[in-house]
């Protein structure tokens, strides 16, 4: 054999070898954890997508076995009992939030209302944001709050503000709040829990998780024991029984199927209606 | 580590082609080796078995070869084993999941085990079937140096997604190459440019199919469907003509010469020139390997539709485990069944109506390529052709004009790219600095999309 074919086999031999040691060390060692095992999600995460995948496409098998490993239950989703919902004008209403409200808008169907939402929007870009509002045309909040009355404002802001320090975040929530009241002393706030990821999704080790988003609903429920200010929590409708947003409900763990909006719609007016009936407004 | 990464272009290929240019002649297929395998380690650090299961590839593949030239009476033999081998891993890998989850599906057993994919299977061992059936048949001479046979099949910058290279191809630049600054120019050159086509074209249209696909095909509008089937064909195409380019550019860069892979597929008439022109060396593959020793066409009508349904459906399982796959492979065959035997020359004559036939199957044929689930397959046609399913309207009717105004400069780029006419005009250009621009405009691009993740369509760090 030529020396230099002895040479490579031995360096195979010898990669092959360490190689099996990392598989050794990597079966034993405390940090294998799940997202690991999972190519795509990881990749995910450091920023590193592989081609489309033509001819390694990973298919459902590949997403069911994801799923297996990311739940260490069976994911069972609550279940949906039909319900009538209380109903009430909301023309005097405005949304303000996020690229979920952003759903709510286009999918939501909730008529009349006004939207002051877009894609990234958190509080700390709030009021540096210019946003399309339908009967108004491109406004910033100040604008659009000094020259119309509303007599409802849902605010659901928060996810894009995982990264931040929870107290900063609450505190400049906070500052929103009371810029809203100011502006519109009349108007009942709704402040809107942060609807939860999937568990997949919050377990993939991005700052985008649900005991982060839960921390950050503690901390802007605390608003509601100001006068005129009320808190809705819309997990109770989408979470499975992990406390997490239900997988059949998502397609990418963070946002809802559009047809879901309709039914996050009619609750929020559902629930609207309740505490309007309930104090008397 | 994949090539549209900050890690690849700033750190592995400096690094990489420093050394490869400062070592003499014959030390840069070791070098071209040290660093492919490291490439590919990078990518699989999770899995480390994948190397394992590389290296043992390349030893087989090499150690069969040469068994195939020592012992001609037993040739078959060793012939046999290989393929035998590369069949099994390739199926274990890429259907055990499927597979598994159709038996606890159907069977209530609970069979369950994570099967990670390994990356670049489907293609090294194709390239591994082709080299030990053409020493069989004695095309090419089984080579003797392990160095270079490894190289051949581990070389980074086709490993990973193609093209898929024959040996006899690759052989005389194994031996001696010679790197020209001409061919380094170039090389960069095209890999820019694969890689615009990529980040800058192919993966913001990839977020567009992402973003219908979230919000649910049942709630879309039907010009909002079609502009999701638009989309990922143009994703599809950018995304592997892109890789594509940036292959045959580093390989200009290391002194080869990559096989084209794409040949401006949108611009084809019939589906048959269409596979003429997609994914070039997985077409030739499976004539060379499969059609033609299965008889080809050779042997009556019959035999023909037998054998291009069976080069068809695993055309489709090649692509990926799933119903959706074979189903479009299926596709495939009664196309292009249907244009050799009725409709073919019609179509050659008449220019228009070819135009309007692939217009329309060419997204088709994606779509179902796209998506894996059946019921939503089934769910998304219902949205391209409302007329079959009483209308259902769509939940928000305008949808499709919000997503046009974000997207239209991508559709307008997508339908020009896949003409020559840009090809064309980059040709001409003779001015050195203006290339240069252009080039140093494209990059700067792909990097800043790169860095802040807009590159990427599965990664949402804006909600």
């Amino acid at each position: 054999m030529k020396k230099s074919n002895l040479i490579i086999i031995i360096s195979f031999i010898l990669v092959i070898a360490v190689a099996a040691s990392f598989m050794l060390f990597k079966k034993s060692g405390s940090s294998d954890n799940a997202e690991n095992e999972i190519g795509t999600v990881a990749y995910a995460e450091s920023g590193e997508i592989p081609t489309v995948g033509y001819g390694d496409k990973e298919t459902d098998g590949h997403k069911e076995a994801k799923k297996a490993l990311f739940e260490s239950e069976p994911t069972k989703e609550k279940n949906q009992e039909p319900r009538e919902y209380k109903t009430m004008p909301m023309d005097d209403a405005l949304f303000i939030g996020d690229s979920r409200t952003v759903g709510l808008s286009d999918y939501g169907k909730i008529e009349g209302a006004e939207f002051f939402s877009d894609v990234g929007m958190s509080v700390y870009n709030i009021f540096d944001k210019n946003v399309k509002v339908s009967s108004v045309g491109r406004v910033s909040l100040k604008n659009l709050l000094e020259n119309n009355e509303y007599s409802k404002i849902y605010l659901m802001l928060g996810i894009n503000e995982a990264g931040y320090e929870i107290a900063q975040t609450v505190e400049k929530y906070e500052q929103l709040v009371d810029f809203v009241k100011e502006k519109e002393p009349d108007a009942k706030i709704f402040i809107m829990a942060n609807l939860h990821v999937s568990n997949a999704k919050s377990s993939s080790g991005s700052y985008i998780n649900n005991k982060t988003l839960d921390k950050i609903n503690e901390g802007i429920s605390a608003f509601a024991q100001k006068d005129n200010v009320f808190f809705l929590d819309v997990n109770e409708l989408f979470d499975d029984n992990n406390r997490g947003l239900a997988p059949s409900k998502t397609g990418d763990g963070v946002h809802l199927y559009a047809k879901y909006y309709v039914e996050w719609g009619k609750w929020i007016v559902d629930r609207s209606a309740q505490i309007w009936e309930e104090n008397g407004f | 580590m994949v090539f549209s990464s900050l890690k690849f272009i700033f750190i592995f290929l400096p690094v990489f082609f420093t050394i490869y240019y400062a070592v003499p002649g014959k030390a840069k297929n070791l070098i071209l080796l040290i660093g492919s395998l490291s490439f590919y380690f990078t990518g699989a650090i999770r899995n480390p078995e994948h190397l394992i299961l590389l290296l043992l590839s390349i030893l087989l593949d090499y150690t069969l070869g040469l068994l195939m030239g020592k012992y001609q009476k037993h040739k078959k033999t060793f012939l046999c084993i290989g393929i035998i081998f590369h069949v099994l891993c390739l199926c274990f890998f890429k259907y055990f999941n499927f597979i598994a989850g159709e038996l606890s599906r159907l069977t209530a057993a609970n069979v369950s085990m994570n099967i990670i994919l390994p990356l670049g299977i489907s293609f090294y061992t194709f390239q591994g079937i082709s080299y030990i059936v053409d020493v069989y048949r004695g095309k090419i001479q089984a080579e003797e140096s392990l160095l270079k046979f490894s190289v051949y099949i581990s070389m980074f910058e086709q490993l990973i997604a193609g093209p898929i290279v024959t040996y006899s191809t690759i052989k005389p630049e194994l031996d001696e190459r010679n790197i020209s600054k001409e061919d380094f120019k170039d090389g960069l050159g095209i890999f820019i440019f694969g890689l615009g086509l990529k980040v800058l074209l192919a993966n913001p249209l990839g977020k567009l199919f992402t973003q219908i696909q979230n919000i649910g095909f049942e709630s879309i509008s039907t010009p909002l469907a079609w502009m999701a089937a638009l989309a990922f064909s143009f994703q599809l195409y950018f995304d592997f003509f892109g890789y594509s380019l940036m292959a045959q550019g580093l390989g200009r860069m290391l002194g080869f010469n990559i096989p084209q892979n794409f040949n401006f597929p949108y611009l084809s008439r019939s589906m048959t020139e269409f596979w003429r022109r997609w994914h070039i060396t997985l077409g030739s593959w499976f004539r060379e390997y499969l059609y033609i020793p299965l008889g080809g066409n050779r042997k009556g009508t019959a035999v023909t539709v037998r054998n291009l349904f069976i080069v068809w459906i695993l055309t489709g399982a090649w692509h990926g485990a799933g119903y959706n796959f074979l189903l479009w492979g299926a596709i495939l065959f009664v196309l292009i069944a249907v244009e050799k035997f009725f409709i073919g020359n019609f179509l050659s004559r008449h220019g228009a109506v070819s135009r309007v036939y692939m217009l329309l199957l060419i997204p088709l044929s994606w779509s179902v390529f796209a998506i894996t689930d059946m019921q939503q397959l089934s769910i998304f046609f219902s949205r391209l052709f409302p007329f079959f399913n009483r209308g259902v309207e769509p939940v928000f009717p305008a949808d499709y004009l919000k997503y046009l105004e974000m997207y239209y400069p991508f559709f307008i780029a997508g339908v020009l790219f896949s003409t020559k006419l840009p090809f064309d005009i980059l040709k001409k250009i003779k001015n050195k600095y203006l290339i240069c621009l252009l080039l140093s405009a494209i990059l700067l691009g792909c990097v800043y999309c790169m860095y802040r993740g807009l590159d990427d369509p599965f990664l949402y760090f804006r909600f």
